[in-house]
């Protein structure tokens, strides 16, 4: 993985002091909870129902076992002993104080992990595919193209009061791991005609109150162009983005207003501009540098035994469940990742006990080169596991509860923290989560269903991107009660779109029911092997809709 | 409170002239408005010119004008405005204008680095924040980007 060298590492500890003083500042009585406001999202801590938050940044979800290690520490001596998994790949604490946040920066800092931009109007921690460097069909690994993109927005000079948030999402295969079609920027690593890299770019999509798809604004960039050409649409956006109205001040809003063409010229212009006036080049010392950063780990030539996974498969159904369900194609013969299932039965998804991540780290050590990922849906993943030594390690996660066989199944959820904790809920979202994985448990039917996905976002706002579910629930507030809504068939990967509605919001009571119903719907209506979401863009949500309301 | 982007007091030498007030003698600050309806005026005058602008100024449109400005004022309504970072770094780099550039208004001490960074030489800003403006602008060394104040980003630096 990447490794700071004197600049990175310099400027993460300037940035502690400088956190710290602000912090005091504020304490002080220096600045107002409206200034102070600004400067501590610009470090990820929100304000809660019953607590600070403290988001920590994990470029592209790699994070190594060291710095698992200071998150189990900073959770038991600074928070609740646990902590969150996001759907931006980072990992939150929900019960800092205050007061230490500085000294928790500082913990931080030491193991070369910040905040910086986590949160607030500015360019977010960049996110990418969680299987990056391990895929059979990826035209180059991501990486080191998403952490020279993290070091030129980290306090960028220009663009840290923008509008509004800016997310930016890379990816390098077919396959969509990243919602890259949800981001304001969303680049793909691909092949042009003459055989050379380079990226497609979509600018314009997001989640939230207006739900948009990224649109292509250019098919190929070249690579020695990138940082240039997202500076070009940087200055556009902030320029000209709306300020005057929160919901109305994303980067898709601009982009729909004026239309993707107009908005290209736009761009186009100012990219011309700018190849006028700077380098923005990045030399290829430095690129064969954060590649190096990147370089595959040694793996093994002859890296086991195969029939000896064959008989353990063959002989134990758990096991080869899990197998199934929860390790994933590797591009070295005898290599398999493996994902960590944070949905177990009953728990909030995504959370993780400090206990658990010290073990983590350990199996991490043992079994996957000390490395491991998070990921979009809220789980864990060792990348690179010999297939000889997966048996061992099923056993081992088992007894973490770590193993529960439900990857990509209608239990593994993506939930946000809803009233639970979020100020701004209209709805709870982690108790919803939880019936419904008790009520959906049997792990044959889970199975038999096939790939389902459920988003289930307590308010509009939607962290849990409820409106690309194929599932979707999103929480809302009826003269005080708790209502949810339910949309049917939507994606966010390589074939994203935007759910249909079902019909008027289902009541807190009744919405486990009506997820049954809509699942009893899918078995009656599908074509043998058909999974759940080709069902609903065949036959519309008509029939489900007639399940769930008939009385 | 005036200071310049080292964090020193200035003492503030120019009259910030409303729209309808008639020209006086002097150095005198004018807006836009201003400047396109009196260009006339206001060139034959005695004295130093200065433009105060907004974020949402289609600076371009003003190249030409440029020169007659011994000093542009970037106007911040409101502190999370981040407009004017653009057109401070459009100002230095595109537009080549080499006088003075100065933020005004709603700024935060910890801004006042970002505004160094794309051009800016001077801030008039709340003394609450003025006090604090050494130090915000001397906490942070290390710069990744290129900008109005250095020609590499750190890629090219390192090595
Ligand atoms: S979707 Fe709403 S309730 Fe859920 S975390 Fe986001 S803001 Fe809070």
């Amino acid at each position: 993985m990447y490794q700071y060298d004197q600049y990175d590492q310099t400027l993460v500890e300037e940035r502690v002091q400088q956190y710290r003083s602000q912090t005091k500042r504020y304490l002080d009585g220096d600045l107002t909870d409206e200034q102070f406001r600004s400067l501590r999202l610009m470090n990820g801590l929100y304000i809660q129902t019953h607590a600070p938050l403290l988001r920590v940044s994990v470029p592209y979800g790699l994070i190594s076992t060291r710095q698992l290690r200071k998150l189990a520490s900073i959770a038991r001596d600074y928070d609740k002993g646990y902590v969150h998994f996001t759907t931006r790949q980072n990992v939150q604490f929900n019960w800092p104080e205050l007061e230490k946040v500085p000294d928790i920066l500082a913990e931080l800092a030491s193991v070369q992990m910040q905040s910086i931009q986590s949160s607030g109007n500015c360019i977010r921690n960049v996110t990418s595919d969680h299987f990056a460097g391990i895929c059979p069909d990826e035209v180059e690994d991501p990486r080191p193209w998403c952490e020279i993109i993290r070091q030129w927005s980290t306090f960028h000079p220009e663009f840290t009061w923008l509008p509004r948030k800016f997310k930016i999402a890379v990816t390098a295969t077919q396959k969509d791991r990243a919602a890259t079609q949800l981001h304001d920027i969303g680049l793909h690593l691909v092949k042009n005609g003459q055989g050379d890299v380079g990226f497609e770019v979509l600018v314009g999509g997001g989640l939230g109150r207006t739900p948009v798809i990224g649109k292509l604004i250019r098919p190929f960039l070249e690579k020695e162009e990138l940082l240039a050409y997202l500076e070009a649409i940087l200055r556009v956006y902030n320029r000209f983005g709306r300020r005057d109205n929160k919901y109305k001040a994303r980067i898709k809003i601009l982009v729909n207003a004026l239309g993707v063409d107009t908005f290209r010229e736009m761009v186009e212009t100012e990219w011309a501009l700018i190849r006028q006036e700077e380098q923005l080049e990045i030399p290829q010392h430095e690129i064969d540098r954060i590649q190096a950063c990147f370089a595959p780990p040694a793996y093994k030539a002859d890296s086991g035994n195969s029939a000896e996974l064959e008989t353990q498969l063959a002989e134990n159904r758990a096991f080869s469940n899990w197998f199934k369900q929860n390790t994933s194609e590797h591009k070295v013969a005898g290599y398999k990742a493996v994902i960590l299932s944070l949905k177990a039965r009953g728990c909030p998804p995504g959370d993780v006990t400090e206990k658990q991540l010290d073990a983590i780290a350990d199996l991490a050590d043992r079994y996957s080169f000390g490395l491991l990922r998070s990921l979009h849906s809220q789980n864990l993943a060792f990348t690179d596991v010999q297939e000889s030594e997966l048996f061992g390690l099923w056993q081992e996660l088992e007894a973490l509860n770590l193993a529960t066989a439900n990857i990509g199944t209608l239990t593994d959820i993506i939930c946000c923290p809803g009233l639970d904790f979020c100020s701004l809920a209209n709805a709870s979202s982690i108790p919803i989560a939880k019936e419904i994985s008790e009520r959906f448990d049997d792990i044959d039917y889970l199975y038999d269903l096939g790939e389902i996905n459920i988003k289930l976002s307590g308010c509009m706002n939607g962290c849990a991107h409820q409106s690309v579910g194929h599932i979707g629930i999103l929480g809302v507030d009826k003269k005080g009660v708790e209502w949810y809504q339910i949309t049917l068939g939507g994606s966010s990967e390589e074939d994203a779109a935007l759910g249909a509605r079902l019909g008027p919001a289902v009541s807190k009571a009744d919405i486990t029911d009506a997820i049954g119903k809509i699942l009893d719907t899918y078995i009656d209506l599908r074509l043998e092997q058909e999974p759940f979401l080709q069902t609903v863009r065949r036959t519309g949500v008509q029939p489900f809709k007639e399940k769930v309301y008939a009385d | 409170m005036l200071i310049d982007n080292k964090g020193e007091n200035l003492a503030e030498k120019w009259l910030s002239l409303d729209d309808e007030q008639p020209l006086p003698e002097g150095d005198i600050t004018v807006s836009i408005a201003r400047w396109l309806e009196d260009k006339e005026a206001l060139l034959s005058r005695k004295g130093k010119l200065a433009l105060r602008i907004l974020g949402d100024t289609e600076i371009e449109a003003l190249k030409d004008d440029l020169n007659h400005f011994q000093l542009i004022i970037l106007e911040f309504p409101k502190f999370t405005d981040g407009r004017n970072f653009s057109l401070a770094r459009i100002l230095r780099k595109r537009l080549g204008f080499s006088g003075e550039l100065r933020a005004s208004g709603d700024i935060l001490a910890d801004q006042l680095l970002y505004l160094k960074r794309v051009g800016i030489d001077s801030f008039d800003l709340d003394e609450e924040q003025a006090k604090f403006a050494k130090q915000s602008l001397n906490e942070l060394t290390v710069r990744y980007q290129t900008s109005a104040d250095i020609d590499t980003t750190i890629f090219q630096r390192r090595g």
